[in-house]
């Protein structure tokens, strides 16, 4: 693998909440990589991992007697923590754990960006739909097999490639800011901006096609059933794919950030005599600054740690900001100044008091309702005791007819049927409707309650 | 006429008040209004509305409405020079939250200028790891230079998380949605170069002055 040390940095520092010591993850991922890399070699002596140990800890201040120690302790805690075991032969292996757990770490480390791999993968996808999207039973399947397990994981490891390829052009970008001339670091700038540009084009088109899918499913006659497996599906493909492309539009934003960043060079570089002295600056602040008060804090924090007061140099001029207190944002002096004028200000009370009139009333109302509908969904519930199948559709006329209000009819019907789904009733619609004579202006698809 | 008596002190375009009471209580609460995604709406009611609400804050608070322009985007702040007898009322920031927003403001201009997304762990690592800035971070936040133990870990991460908290409240800095961990430094951090400049430009009198 190439730049090998600096994937292993990226590792220690991206998974450090799993394996939290660095050499640790370190010297493990070093040691999957080349598993991965040289299938013949399987198994270490001790002498070999002690040697990898040593070589990613580095502690310049250790006595020769205190490196061995800790790289003792490093190995011992390796086999504690069940990332390393002996074998039959008593030689060093990965556990099964650490095999499977870094073959995951390996594909979010090593994210290759390959646009046309989605396109490749949509193909197939797309033609295994077309054939399964006759039944909802078949769709299900075609979901779980073929847009989760198959593409939603490539979508998402192309995202995460294009991520990792901007953090790394910052990096570079930040290094060579550093310690290249003028005309090269615009030249080298430019170059690598081209690269991770005109990836992100190649990805937004295969991103593009994905509307394919949303196609595939507007068209099915699947539509026309109303079934709420074929609707939570759609629901859910469609969110992951807006979810997707929103992603792809912010790595867009970070884009845009570097590309007005590199514009500016000039102007940026031009300042280099200032940033010399912003850094004279602070560690003049840093040598001048005192401590004023420490103590140690063992209150509701997990860990100790210390509670600090500092004094910085005279010539740090305080950060001082604007900072008014709520009650003169209620009250502020002007309004005495330039207020409205009285018959303004009685004018005002009269409508908000209208307005809190009508707010009361529309409260009153809707609590009514809303005593009315459970007293409608606890008759319902009363009638399924006693019958097995129950035509909702005349249930939702006679609340109507009852009630004279089209608005707790509709309310009601639906909290009722979500109430009637949790409790796992089965709700059965048909696409024809019933009309009643009482209430001709109002019509519901035929509904069967089912135990 | 029936509200002659009134004077009309503040007039905005599409008498869009809405937009005023917010911006107003950005301003007045030292937060920084910028040309950034978080704040679209109000940012562009004040560019819409400048001229009016400069006139507003001078006249009726003897403020200043500042506005800058840098590589970044522009922002506006609410200001006055201490000699003023404004009516509004100044806090000043902890010393060592202005520590930590030099600290900030150095690392980006120049160890890291392209990357305006940070995280809270990248900073602990380079506080306690850069060989010139270790020794000092140590010895006023735990005494004299330590172990990397757990105090030591919580003690400089606990800086560095308030210091940030405070920042944000400025509309320096924001902590993404999506993860608490990372933050975003904004174009309006741009204005700690604005208080500084004069310090940092004459600093080689200012050391040899302290020596």
């Amino acid at each position: 693998m190439e730049n090998q040390d600096k994937v292993l940095e990226i590792f220690a520092e991206k998974f450090e909440f799993i394996v939290p010591n660095r050499t640790d993850s370190k010297v493990l991922f070093s040691l999957f990589i080349e598993i991965r890399e040289n299938t013949e070699k399987t198994s270490y002596s001790e002498s070999e991992i002690r040697e990898l140990i040593r070589k990613y800890h580095k502690e310049n201040t250790e006595t020769e007697r205190e490196q061995h120690q800790k790289v003792e302790e490093r190995f011992q805690t390796l086999l504690r923590q069940q990332f390393l075991e002996r074998n039959r032969e008593n030689r060093i292996v990965l556990t099964d754990y650490s095999l499977q757990l870094f073959n995951i770490f390996y594909e979010k480390i090593q994210p290759l960006l390959s646009p046309s791999i989605i396109e490749k993968i949509l193909e197939d996808v797309k033609t295994t739909l077309e054939s399964n999207c006759k039944s909802v039973e078949d769709l299900k399947v075609w979901y779980q097999t073929q847009f989760v397990k198959v593409l939603k994981v490539e979508i998402a490891n192309q995202t995460i490639a294009m991520d990792f390829q901007i953090s790394e052009l910052k990096n570079k970008l930040n290094e060579k800011f550093k310690t290249l001339p003028y005309e090269e670091l615009v030249e080298y700038c430019q170059e690598q901006m081209d690269i991770v540009i005109e990836d992100r084009k190649k990805l937004t088109k295969s991103f593009n096609g994905l509307d394919a899918i949303t196609d595939i499913l507007a068209e099915t006659p699947l539509n026309k059933l109303d079934s709420l497996d074929f609707i939570d599906i759609k629901r859910n493909l469609n969110e992951t794919l807006e979810h997707y492309k929103y992603k792809l539009e912010q790595t867009g934003d970070n884009i845009l950030k570097i590309k007005n960043m590199v514009r500016s060079l000039f102007d940026i570089v031009s300042k280099k005599a200032f940033d010399r002295k912003l850094e004279t600056f602070f560690y003049q602040i840093l040598e001048g600054s005192r401590t004023e008060s420490k103590s140690n804090r063992t209150d509701s924090e997990d860990s100790l740690f210390y509670s600090v007061e500092i004094s910085l140099p005279d010539f740090v001029q305080p950060l001082s900001f604007i900072k008014d207190t709520p009650e003169k944002f209620l009250y502020p002096e002007f309004y005495e100044s330039f207020s409205v004028s009285k018959n303004q200000k009685a004018e005002s009370v009269s409508r908000n008091l209208k307005n809190l009139q009508k707010a009361a009333n529309k409260s009153r109302k809707r609590q009514e309702q809303a005593r009315k509908i459970e007293s409608w969904f606890n008759n319902l519930k009363k009638q399924l005791k006693t019958k097995d199948e129950i035509d909702y559709s005349t249930f939702y006329m006679e609340i109507l007819t009852v009630e004279k209000d089209v608005e707790l009819a509709i309310k009601g019907t639906e909290h009722i049927l979500k109430k009637l789904r949790q409790e796992k009733f089965k709700i059965e619609t048909t696409k024809d409707f019933t009309i009643d004579k009482n209430n001709p202006n109002n019509a519901i698809w035929n509904i069967k309650i089912k135990k | 006429m029936e509200y002659q008596d009134k004077e009309i002190v503040l007039e905005l375009k599409n008498n869009d008040f809405g937009g005023f009471s917010k911006a107003d209580h950005y301003l007045r609460s030292g937060q920084h209004i910028q040309d950034h995604k978080s704040q679209k709406r109000i940012f562009q009611f004040v560019e819409d509305n400048y001229p009016e609400l400069y006139a507003f804050y001078e006249k009726v608070y003897q403020a200043k409405l500042y506005h800058f322009q840098n590589i970044n985007g522009s922002f506006y702040f609410l200001d006055y020079f201490d000699e003023v007898k404004s009516k509004l009322s100044k806090e000043s920031l902890k010393p060592k939250y202005t520590l930590f927003a030099i600290f900030l403001y150095v690392l980006h201009r120049i160890e890291k200028r392209f990357s305006t997304t940070l995280s809270k762990q990248e900073l602990v690592e380079l506080l306690n790891n850069h060989p010139k800035i270790r020794p000092h971070i140590h010895r006023l936040f735990l005494g004299a230079e330590k172990e990397d133990t757990a105090p030591t870990q919580a003690t400089i991460y606990k800086w560095v998380s308030d210091s940030l908290r405070e920042l944000e409240k400025l509309g320096w800095t924001q902590t993404l949605e999506e993860d608490s961990e990372q933050f975003e430094l904004l174009p309006a951090f741009e204005r700690i170069a604005l208080v500084y400049a004069d310090a940092i430009n004459n600093i080689e009198e200012i050391r040899t002055t302290n020596d």
